[in-house]
């Protein structure tokens, strides 16, 4: 079976790059690291990954919850936010999007990895295909 | 008897209408909890009711003093200014209020980011190491990170008499740092059980960034107790006496010792104020002041 694809979407470089290794060894597949809106929009509809590592403010205009929105428009797959924003009305917008998890900045890997573990092993086989 | 100046009448009744619409707009203060709207509201009611006294008492000046009301209408021009310039100035306070917890939100998000990447620099090189000294020491050092960091998410959380940004609600954050030490520190089947009493506290990000550190370290010795001789372990936080407080961490057994987390233990006591601590067999207690100390002056024993 092969490994879930998770895209990586931080504007960070070197977060992104720990996060990379840091999901590879836990047998997970990158499929891409994106560090603005517009290009994470292009590279979810390209590539289909299975799952969406986001942070909220990114490199160009359009933010992760608009990436999100965005996303969720035309398909159905599981987000986590990973952010440093955690005030009242960024969490309200976040909520709205419906994401799978909010994990705060600096985010414990324990924690990545239990919610990780949770959405793969939530997700039927059969809902996969359907996306 | 000498008759009273219609000019005296008028002032009289201005200072009455003044004290009883200071104390509507108090009344009206006790019922709200928003900080950011507790002047506007206050100088609102405050206005409101003046404006509404002095027509109340105007109608009297008009049917008891025949010459008064059109003094008293001037009066009322000069003096009502002021009170449009104070509501003004209550608008542009609570203005700069909100700005100002905008700036504080905007610092704790650049602080966690920033956290995040040291974090992150350290997970890079960690995973160049082979396992060992090295790469237990940069394992260490991440979760001192997330501890700090969990305290930074706990301002804002927090809802403490300072500010709603610059304290921490202890319970709450011992209790997550615990959890979040269990997990991150132990593997399933090692974990230690942990019990924490901790009363209703709220400290400063200072304080309760070293308390947490303190009691990060003292976890981390747990490491190497094995399993099986690691019975409950507790966690106090209490108020002793006026302005004290007691951290206690107390095991069966003796804690183990560790040349750098002990180190680290003592200059993090010593940034507390009037800080009294003591390690007996599995029980370590410190007792201090609240605020940061001022000037900092420690040494390293050893």
């Amino acid at each position: 079976m092969a490994a879930p694809r998770i895209m990586i979407v931080e504007d960070e470089t070197i977060v992104s790059w720990a996060l990379s290794i840091q999901l590879e060894s836990w047998g997970y597949a990158v499929s891409s690291l994106e560090s603005c809106g517009s290009a994470a929009i292009e590279a979810f509809h390209r590539d289909r990954p299975d799952l969406i590592l986001m942070d909220i403010n990114l490199a160009d205009d359009i933010d992760g919850i608009r990436v999100a929105e965005t996303i969720h428009r035309t398909a159905c797959v599981p987000i986590i936010f990973i952010t440093a924003s955690q005030d009242a009305a960024t969490l309200v917008k976040l909520n709205a999007t419906n994401p799978s998890c909010i994990i705060s900045k600096p985010y414990s890997h324990f924690l990545l990895k239990k919610a990780l573990a949770e959405i793969f092993t939530q997700e039927s086989p059969a809902s996969r295909a359907r996306d | 008897m000498m008759p009273v100046p219609d000019t005296m009448i008028a002032l009289i009744n201005f200072f009455s209408a003044l004290i009883f619409a200071l104390l509507v707009g108090f009344c009206i203060t006790i019922f709200i909890r928003s900080r950011k709207l507790r002047y506007p509201v206050f100088f609102l009611g405050f206005s409101f009711t003046l404006i509404c006294a002095v027509s109340v008492f105007n109608i009297f000046e008009h049917l008891n003093i025949a010459k008064a009301m059109d003094k008293y209408e001037e009066y009322a021009e000069v003096l009502f200014l002021p009170f449009i310039l104070l509501f003004c100035y209550s608008w542009t306070s609570s203005f700069m209020v909100e700005k100002n917890r905008k700036y504080a939100q905007e610092l704790q998000h650049r602080v966690k980011n920033n956290l995040q990447i040291i974090e992150s620099l350290l997970m890079v090189q960690r995973s160049t190491l082979p396992e060992g000294d090295a790469a237990e020491v940069i394992d260490a050092s991440r979760r001192r990170i997330l501890s700090i960091g969990l305290a930074e998410q706990f301002l804002h959380e927090s809802s403490g008499p300072l500010s709603d940004t610059s304290c921490v609600d202890m319970s709450n954050y011992l209790n997550a740092l615990l959890l979040q030490d269990e997990l991150t520190f132990f593997d399933e089947g090692q974990r230690p059980g942990f019990a924490i009493s901790c009363e209703k506290i709220v400290f400063n990000a200072e304080t309760a960034i070293s308390c947490g550190l303190i009691v990060n370290e003292l976890v981390l010795l747990l490491r190497s107790v094995p399993k099986e001789k690691q019975e409950l372990i507790t966690l106090t936080l209490k108020k002793t006496e006026k302005n004290r407080y007691e951290l206690s961490f107390s095991m069966k057994g003796t804690l183990p010792k560790n040349d750098f987390s002990g180190k680290l233990v003592e200059i993090l006591c010593a940034q507390l104020k009037n800080p009294v601590h003591k390690k007996t067999g599995g029980s370590f207690t410190l007792e201090f002041s609240p605020e940061r100390r001022e000037e900092l002056r420690w040494q390293l024993r050893g």
